[in-house]
Order: C-alpha cells, then structure tokens, then sequence
C-alpha cells in the first residue's frame, strides 16, 4: 500500500499521507517512508495533512521523529490541519513545536524562500 | 425517565481492528458535546485500545477487548475490559499534563511517544482501572452539561 502521495514545487517536496487514518497500524511505515525521503536528498518537507482525518500520538510521534531526523540541516512546514488532526497537535502542544501554516502554497512558500 | 443509551463492542486486539472500532466509538459519542471534547474522547480511546494491544498483548492479539458505552443524563461512561497484561499501577498514576511539559525549543529532546495515558486523562473527568490478575477494566467518565 502507497502510505505516501509525494510532489515537488518549486524544489520543495510536497507530502501527503496517503491514508485517512493515521495511528499505530500506520505509523511505523509512515515514518520510515518519510525517513527514506530525508535520507535521498529531500531535506526541506511540506508535510500536508488536509487529507487526514484522524492522528494518533503513534503518527504524531512519527512526525517528531522526521523533525528530529531533519534537525539543522533542513526543515518541515506542516499544513492542511484540520479537526482531531488538529486537536491532537494542540492537546499535546506540539503546536508550539512544529511550524503550521493554514495550506500548502503558504508552506511551500515558507520553504522556498 | 429516559433509559441510558447503551452500546457494546467487541474489538479483536490488533491494530489493524482498532481503527475501525474506534470509528465506531466515534459514532457513539454524545452529539452534545462540543467539537473539541468530541475529538478528545475519540483519541483518548484510540489510545487505550492501542495501549492494551500494543503493551497489553505485545502485539500478540489474545481474547477480544470488550468496550461498554452508556450516555447517562450527567456522564458519558466508558468500560474498556481486556484480559491482557495489565497497565502498573505506578505508569497510570505517574501519567499526567507533564508529558506536555517539553521545551519545545529543544528539538533533540522531543518525546516521541509516552502520549497515551495522558491524552486519556486529559480528555475524561473519572479515569478508574482496576485489574484482578485475569481481566482488567478500565472505566472512564466525561461529564455531561
């Protein structure tokens, strides 16, 4: 199963799970595809979760550790969050962690400039 | 007087199974609820279900997890029983908000799990457990306005 959906604008690559669901059925696997990803070259991620519909601390957790993995020598920007997503991120304040903006022209914007 | 809406489920205890019983819990919640409290409740029982198979069982599956709900005029009550191994009692009591308590700044330093039983207490008001050495039931309650 593809877990990820991954284009590139303007030099950024642009990632999007590829499920609705993201928890500890998922996680692991999500996180090393994006790991993959980091490991090939692409050190400046969107991650946007507008077509995410649920987020567990398993998936959350997967996005610290591609934040981690990123550390100095790249960055993330995490858009499209919505709903539980978005609850999850505040509940365990996460939102004071992660760069968020509300879509993915700004996040792409935000990387590039 | 009204009668408690009632609702039982039996979940089989692999993550595979969770996703879909805790869309079913999802359904269950009581619509009065703001939006907020509702996603709260949803990943609060995502993460006991998870707890239970993920540390519970190890992953092993073993006897369903029975999942009780009643929406009584005051609280929504929630029973979670498993025959797994049980949670110790000194992680369910040390669980609490300082899980959030990270610097957010020292991005080396993040948690990346350790979340569970936290989003749990944080979502409801009661957070009981109580395990006789072969099934272990962990009752939750949110009140109601």
């Amino acid at each position: 199963m593809e877990l990820l959906a991954v284009s590139r604008e303007r030099g950024i690559a642009v990632v999007a799970p590829a499920v609705k669901r993201l928890d500890a059925s998922i996680a692991p696997a999500f996180r090393q595809a994006v790991l993959q990803l980091v490991e090939a070259g692409d050190t400046r991620l969107a991650l946007d979760l507008a077509g995410l519909e649920f987020l567990d601390s398993s998936g959350l957790g997967a996005m610290v550790a591609v934040l981690k993995a990123l550390g100095s020598r790249g960055a993330l920007v995490v858009c499209g969050l919505h709903g539980a997503v978005q609850s999850l991120f505040q509940l365990t304040r996460m939102d004071k962690v992660f760069v968020i903006v509300p879509g993915r022209d700004e996040a792409v914007t935000r990387l590039a400039g | 007087m009204n009668t408690p809406a009632r609702a039982h489920l039996t979940v089989l205890p692999t993550l595979h199974d969770l996703g879909r019983a805790v869309q079913a819990l999802q359904g269950l919640l009581p619509a009065r609820l703001g939006e907020a409290e509702r996603h709260a409740l949803e990943i609060a029982l995502c993460e006991v279900l998870t707890n239970i198979v993920q540390h519970g069982f190890a992953g092993t599956g073993g006897a369903p997890i029975e999942v009780s709900c009643v929406e009584h005029p005051h609280a929504f009550v929630v029973e979670v029983c498993d025959s797994g191994r049980a949670i110790p009692r000194a992680r369910l009591e040390a669980a609490g908000a300082d899980a959030f308590a990270f610097d957010a700044g020292n991005i080396a330093a993040l948690p990346e799990g350790g979340f569970g039983l936290a989003l749990v207490k944080a979502a409801f008001d009661v957070v009981d457990y109580r395990s006789d050495g072969r099934v272990n039931c962990m009752h939750l309650e949110k009140r109601l306005a």
